[in-house]
This record gives structure tokens, sequence and C-alpha cells, in this order.
């Protein structure tokens, strides 16, 4: 049933290089344009609030994912978060390696639903989860609106 | 189920590392060839063609336009599910329980050497706004789920490198695995690290292959052939989709999709009415994840039985006998097709030096990969 190629290259045979250039813009919709706008003017992180069933969710929706019911409360959270999980990523989006490997972890919040991602700058002796970690932002004249305005999470 | 559905013919092609002398059309054809055969049926007497097939993983737009030659099914009726094989089966069986079709062929395969950019396709995959300006390997998602379900199960990394071991070791006896391997724990432990605690061992490669399907309602598979395998239960589920938001520790997916399908196939005590599984082991924390979310193992439990050797091929309770994607190689949306193909040959007692002992009813699961929340469970049985 098996075969086995005993050529190894693909470029050994016959083939036709092919690449597919693509770009886009996302759009950050309402519950987005909201956290990043408070991000950027007062440095807080923003949660949504279900009005039905009282779940809040970061990052912030619409609609909420327990019940389903329209969202039009927001709410601030601080920049405070509890280190959830955490890896030291030794390769990049590309598949090239780091210089040194980067920490990246789950932060979550107290009586929140979610969380964030990011990178976490902690001495190695100190990381641990459950951890409190803070978001360190960029100066306010340097945010742009998008994620990278947080730089990492730090040990409070 | 409504109604059974049998398994009438199936064939692979593969699983290799590379495929430079066949296109993706010519692996899918060879397998097709092989499942009609079995089957006793030209394309032209199958009633719907199914594959499962994501565009950028194939190179195209709009790449359900690409597969109606190879499978003979021109000017016929062929869609594609852009998800695993597993899901695209039970879209077949669902269309065989409607009563409007007979006979449905499913395709899934893999052209992954085709991909110069994997690491990017994979990237692109996470979410554009709040995850990918990290500039971060995809990896990173299995890292941060490995590092949280060791933490809250008690599992350790060395019982993950067990299932590395077995599941290679198994691969050897296996004519159509890639990457068969005698290997030490601490070959994999040494490994060099990915996205800690996950090492370059614990992470399956990539391979080529293709696998076809022929599935026919409960009468016509009795018709068609001596000894159909049956489909009693098959579900899928996803998870939440935001990583941020899921619960990266468990694998929700499995746990529902188990639930579902015993609920189906009528299981209430899955490992004492099952004989094996062939479960998803993309990285190897996976297997484990996996065998306690699907209840064959309690929590913080599945190391312990990999390595007690409950889980090897001579154990109580075999774990991919095929050697699953570590042994085998990972073959993106066809996963959930080489390890039913491996099921199919095992409950037809034709699986040679690596037959389970009186194998007569099974689980095949399936997990869509990094940074996926999405997986399927199919019970199937010989009698």
């Amino acid at each position: 049933m098996s075969f086995k190629d005993s050529i190894h290259l693909n470029t050994k045979l016959g083939y036709f290089e092919g690449e597919i250039p693509v770009n886009y813009q996302y759009t950050l919709g309402v519950a987005g344009n909201i956290f990043f706008k408070t991000l950027m003017e007062k440095d807080e992180f923003i949660a949504s609030e279900c009005s039905e069933c009282g779940t809040k969710t970061i990052y912030p929706l619409i609609y909420c994912e327990e019940c389903f019911a329209p969202i039009e409360k927001y709410v601030p959270i601080g920049l405070v978060g509890e280190l959830y999980s955490y890896t030291h990523c030794y390769y990049d989006y590309q598949g090239i390696r780091h210089e040194k490997p980067h920490v990246l972890g789950l932060v979550r919040f107290k009586g929140v639903q979610g969380g964030i991602v990011h990178r976490i700058e902690v001495k190695p002796e100190e990381l641990k989860i459950g951890m409190k970690v803070g978001a360190k932002l960029k100066p306010k004249n340097e945010r742009n609106g998008g994620i990278d305005d947080i730089i990492h999470f730090e040990k409070v | 189920m409504k109604e059974r559905v049998g398994i009438v013919g199936i064939g692979v092609t593969g699983f290799n590392s590379v495929s430079p002398s066949l296109s993706f059309k010519e692996l899918t054809y060879t397998a097709a060839v092989k499942a009609y055969g079995e089957a006793g049926l030209h394309p032209k007497q199958i009633d719907s063609f199914i594959t499962a097939s994501e565009d950028f993983m194939e190179g195209y737009s709009i790449f359900d336009e690409y597969v109606p030659d190879q499978m003979g099914a021109v000017m016929r009726p062929v869609h594609t599910v852009t998800a695993d094989f597993l899901q695209a089966l039970g879209v077949g069986c669902m269309m065989i329980n409607t009563g409007r079709f007979t006979t449905i062929a499913v395709e899934a395969h893999s052209k992954a050497s085709n991909v110069k950019t994997l690491d990017e396709v994979q990237a692109f995959a996470l979410d554009p706004v709040y995850l990918r300006p990290l500039k971060e390997n995809a990896k990173f998602v299995a890292g941060l789920e490995m590092k949280c379900f060791l933490e809250m199960t008690g599992n350790t990394e060395e019982q993950c490198a067990r299932v590395v071991v077995k599941n290679k070791k198994n691969s050897q006896k296996n004519p159509n695995a890639a990457y068969g391997a005698e290997l030490s724990v601490d070959d994999v432990l040494n490994s060099e690290p990915i996205s800690t605690p996950l090492k370059r061992l614990d992470v399956s490669e990539r391979a080529d292959g293709a696998i076809m399907v022929v599935l026919a309602s409960e009468a016509e598979a009795r018709a068609l052939c001596k000894n159909p395998i049956w489909i009693d239960g098959i579900a899928w589920f996803s998870g939440n989709g935001n990583l941020w938001s899921r619960n990266i520790a468990e694998a929700d997916y499995a746990r529902l999709a188990m639930r579902k399908a015993c609920s189906m196939a009528g299981i209430s005590d899955p490992r004492k009415e099952l004989h094996f599984a062939e479960i998803c082991d993309e990285y190897s924390y996976k297997e484990l994840q996996h065998l306690e979310a699907l209840g064959l193992a309690r929590k913080g439990e599945a190391g312990y039985l990999t390595e007690s050797g409950v889980t090897s091929l001579d154990g109580d309770f075999p774990v991919n006998p095929s050697g699953g994607s570590l042994g085998v190689g990972h073959t993106f949306e066809a996963s959930g097709g080489m390890k039913l193909y491996e099921a199919v040959l095992q409950l037809r007692n034709q699986a040679g030096a690596r037959q389970v002992k009186d194998a007569k009813r099974c689980l095949v699961q399936s997990w869509r990969g990094v940074p996926t929340a999405t997986g399927a469970v199919a019970i199937l049985s010989n009698e």
C-alpha cells in the first residue's frame, strides 16, 4: 500500500514555483475600537459586560459568548492580571530561530472570562503560573491602537 | 445513529515525508482506484463525493474546483468540507442517513511538502488583531497548552516523551509510516526546545499522502461487501476559537464529541466496550490530553497509563497502534483519515505485525491542530 520515494527533494523532478501575495485590512469593529481607544487614551483594559447573565469578557465583544445577548456595557478592569500559562518560544512566525527565546503568556483577570496573550518580561527564577503581572504600555504618543501598544507584562 | 453506515472500500497512498514523483491529484487518484476496487464500484456508480481540504495548505483559492477529475467525479455532485477528514466522513454519513444517497466517496490528502512557508501558513491562522502582531511561531499555542495541561493534571514531560517513544516504535511495524524510530525517553527530553515544554521530538513531522473511503447505506454495504466496517457513531464539536477565552488545559471538543458519538453508538463504558483507539497525537501531550478528555483515562492518569504500558501495542488498551502522527507523519486535514485507515485494517484483522488481538470495536479521533479547538470522534465496529 505504501510508496516510498527514492528522491527526497521536490526540486529533483518537475515542479513549478508559485506564491500568493495576500494583504488585508482587518476591521476592528465596535468592541475592538472601544478596547484600543480606551487603552490608548486611558491606560486601561476594557471588558464587555452582559446585562443578562453578568459575564464579563476580554477581549470585549458586542455579544455574550455565554447567553448570546447583545452587549452595550463596557467596564474597565485595570492592567493587572494573573499568569495562567506561559511558554519560552524559540522560533518566529517564519520559522527563524530567535537569538534568545521570547516568553509568551496567557494573562487572565479576576472575575473576567477570556484574557490577553502577550510577551512576558519576568526574571526566570520568578516566572510562575499564578503570579501577578501588569501590562507595561508604550508612551502615549507612540501608541497606534493595536496590540503592540502593550510592550509586555511584568511582575507587579 | 438513525442507520449505521458501512465502509465498503478504502485506499491510501503514502505516507511519506515527500512525494516528488506524484502530484496531489495523482496521490488521490492512486488512493481512489484502490478504494473503488475494494468496493467493486466505478465512480459513476457513486452518488456523491466529498473532499476535506484547506485552501492555504493546497496553495489554491477555491481549491474545491480542483478535486473532481482525480476522483472520477467530473459532471457529478462534489463538495468540499474545510475541516478534518472525519468531519467530512460525518457529513457523508448524514447524507446517507437522509435516504437520498446510497453511496458516498470521501477523500482527503496532504501534499504538505509542496508548502515552502509552512510556518507562515500556520501563523496566518492566528487571530490577525490580537495574536498575529506578536510575530511568534504558531507552535507557541501548543507550548502554552502543554504547560497548562501538565501543571493542572500532574502529567509530566517524561510521560509525554514516553508517548513519542511508544508511537515511533509502533510505526516501525507500519509499512505506511514515514517516521518510525527506536528512541529513548532521554532522546526526546534532550531534543531542541521549540516552545517550552514542547521539544522537537514532541512534534509530529509533516507527511504526504491521500485517503479515499467509499461509504454505503447498511443495506447496500451488506450487498456490496462481505465484511463492511460499520460507523456506529460520529460527531464533532468546536470549543472557543478565541485562544484567550478557551479552556487550554482540557480538550473540550474531544469530550463533547465523544459523549455524542458514544450515545449514537450505544456505548456507556468506552474503556471496556472499545478495544483500541487511534487518537490525535500531533504533539505528544495531545495524546494524553485527548485520552483524558475522551474519558479513556481519569484526569492526571493518562501519563501513568502510558508509562505502565496499558496503551502500548501489547497493553490492555492500545493507543495509536499505527504509530499515530508522531510515527506515521502529520497529514493535516487528512489526519483523521490516516487514523481511520488504521482502524479499518485492525478491524479487518489486516494490520500484520501490529495487529491488536480480537479487535472488534474502536474509536478514531481527530483535532484540527493549532490554533484550533475543533475535533471529531468516530466509533467503528466489525460486527
